[in-house]
């Protein structure tokens, strides 16, 4: 059993540690404060999921070539997606946007790539800003 | 109103694990198990859904019956356990901490709030690339899409990830009718629940206000609250396995069964969070061993008390890497691991971590926690260094563990050192603030004890 001297020392410390953590805590948090503030302008600009995919994080200018998907492919149409390097990232928002309605795979019949791509007889369906939705011919499946 | 029913019915699933801890007297554990045994009632029938049939209709109905199974699961775990643990005390202190834990919550919420309200969340890119893909894949499929986990061009996705945060998120999205941008406001009531849960857990094993700094700690590390935000799950990770971590340690060196049967649970959820909840589950699980033995507990006894702990994660950890397989997952975890680049890289890896621990920040934090856990274990020099070394062995598996998976990468090492070192070391100065919390409980239970021959752990 502790004095209760020591044991008062120790509470205090306790609480003095907490007041110190919970201050670090709110410093440290400067960056999430920041966001909060920096996204306000974006307040109100993003009224549904389909605001949200045309966001410039997410499909920004290549949003055209979902719209197409959504108006003319029916759900459940496997869609290659395609694009390395400097497109890595726009490649993996269509993930985000595209799925699960429309699997993604590699063999698929339509074909979304950053231009120019394509072989021989695929038909241009739609044209994003780097990107393009082909449907491949027979020739190229 | 439907987000309240998605985060009650989220806690709700939790109730029968929880029942089991309140009916042993532990009520303080059962509340605090809530988020952690909910989450796993949640996840367990999405990871386990390939070996019966693929289905993931009827998902509240299928989260019940396991919440339903958890608790025979939870009572397993705490049959033999010792009771040593006595009630708390503190009523006022334990009152003014957890009204700065409801306040630390709150402004969780709002800023998820804030960040929800029509604009842009503030996504990151493993967010966007990974977590809310397989949010939106589960909040929208009625069956787990197998060919998704092994279709070559998704290999960056990393469908072998586990699915407790996409599971929390596609919850509050089918629930709570939340819309992908506003899952800002479902991430915040995640962490929400489980900040103060950490805390309460502690309730027979730390002072009031050290527990709800340790409860703010994983928050004031820079960084962390943003990226959790981010939609990443380092974060998430940091939570439970902070909580899985503390409490087993607890429950060791106080003798509390029950206390290490909590952190058993939460280091699962760990497992099921990241990849690197296995290592947390493996540093954990030898802290216990470490812990049990430098409180004079005999080697077969400790050895006992770090299976008991590891039990749990060990399933969860076993169960989704067999769906993995199943599945097909094309970029399983051991598959392109370079052990052969191990000796060259050592220098490298070395250096990296060596310039971000001296930060500054990170080196004072640091130094800070390994120097108060050796002024606070007390004893002798021997002793005071036995039990500095036993407090300390978690974070030092856990770095262990993360440098060799570093070190065997197969991305290019100062690649992959930049974009994930800060996160994945997020937890480690918690975890070291945690050991030099616990040091006093550690030195005055040793000191309480009686001698070393009479005693037994579970």
């Amino acid at each position: 059993m502790q004095p209760p001297e020591r044991r008062g020392s120790r509470e205090i410390a306790a609480w003095l540690l907490l007041a110190a953590i919970a201050a670090l805590a709110w410093h440290s948090t400067g960056d999430l404060r920041a966001l909060v503030r920096d996204t306000a302008a974006t307040r109100g600009a993003l009224r549904s999921d389909a605001d949200f995919y045309a966001a410039p994080p997410v499909l920004g200018d290549e949003v055209a070539i979902l719209r197409h998907v959504e108006r003319e492919l029916a759900p459940g149409t496997p869609i290659s997606v395609e694009g390395r390097g400097a497109y890595e990232e726009r490649r993996q928002r269509f993930w985000l946007a595209l799925l699960p309605e429309h699997p993604i795979a590699a063999d698929a019949d339509w074909r979304i790539c950053p231009a120019p791509c394509g072989g021989p007889g695929d038909t241009l369906a739609v044209q994003g800003r780097d990107f393009v939705l082909l449907h491949r011919s027979a020739e190229t499946r | 109103m439907r987000v309240a029913l998605a985060c009650a019915s989220w806690l709700a699933l939790g109730v029968p694990c929880a029942a089991v801890f309140w009916r042993r007297g532990r009520r303080e554990l059962g509340v605090a198990l809530l988020p952690f045994a909910g989450a796993l009632a949640l996840t367990l029938p999405l990871m386990l859904s390939p070996w019966l049939g693929g289905s993931i209709s009827y998902w509240p109905l299928r989260a019940a019956i396991a919440a339903l199974a958890l608790a025979p699961c939870a009572q397993a775990l705490l049959r033999g356990a010792s009771e040593r643990a006595q009630p708390a005390s503190d009523a006022r202190g334990w009152a003014l901490a957890l009204a700065v834990l409801a306040a630390a919550s709150l402004l969780l919420v709002l800023a998820g709030r804030a960040l929800d309200a029509d604009g842009w969340p503030g996504y990151g890119w493993d967010g966007l690339s990974i977590w809310l893909v397989r949010t939106k894949v589960l909040a929208r499929s009625h069956e787990l899409p197998a060919a998704l986990f092994r279709e070559p061009q998704l290999v960056q996705g990393h469908w072998d990830y586990p699915l407790l945060l996409p599971a929390l998120l596609a919850w509050f999205a089918r629930v709570g009718g939340l819309e992908l941008r506003e899952l800002a406001l479902a991430l915040g009531l995640v962490a929400a629940g489980f900040a103060p849960a950490l805390a309460l857990g502690l309730r027979r094993a730390l002072a009031a206000p050290a527990a709800a700094a340790l409860a703010l700690a994983p928050f004031a590390v820079p960084g962390l609250a943003v990226t959790h935000f981010g939609a990443y799950a380092d974060p998430l990770l940091v939570l439970v396995a902070l909580a899985g971590f503390t409490w087993s340690a607890a429950g060791a060196i106080r003798r509390d069964g029950a206390l290490v049967a909590a952190g058993a649970l939460a280091l699962a959820c760990a497992v099921a969070t990241k990849n690197e909840g296995a290592l947390w589950l493996l540093a954990g699980a030898s802290g216990v061993v470490a812990l049990s033995r430098v409180s004079g507990t005999s080697l077969a006894s400790a050895l006992a008390a770090g299976v008991r702990c590891a039990l749990p994660g060990v399933l969860v950890f076993a169960a989704w890497r067999a769906t993995c397989a199943r599945l097909g997952v094309a970029d399983t975890l051991p598959a392109e691991l370079r052990f052969d680049l191990l000796g060259a890289r050592v220098g490298e890896l070395v250096a990296a971590l060596g310039a971000f621990l001296a930060e500054p920040p990170r080196a004072i934090a640091l130094g800070a926690c390994v120097v108060a856990t050796l002024a606070l274990a007390g004893g002798g020099l021997r002793t005071r260094s036995a039990r500095a070394a036993a407090l300390l062995a978690a974070p030092a598996a856990y770095v262990a563990g993360l440098s060799l998976v570093y070190l065997s990468t197969p991305h290019e090492l100062a690649w992959h050192l930049t974009t994930s070192l800060p996160r994945t070391l997020f937890g480690l100065a918690p975890v070291c603030l945690a050991a030099a919390l616990l040091a006093s409980t550690l030195a005055r239970a040793n000191e309480a004890s009686e001698p070393a021959s009479t005693r037994s752990f579970p």
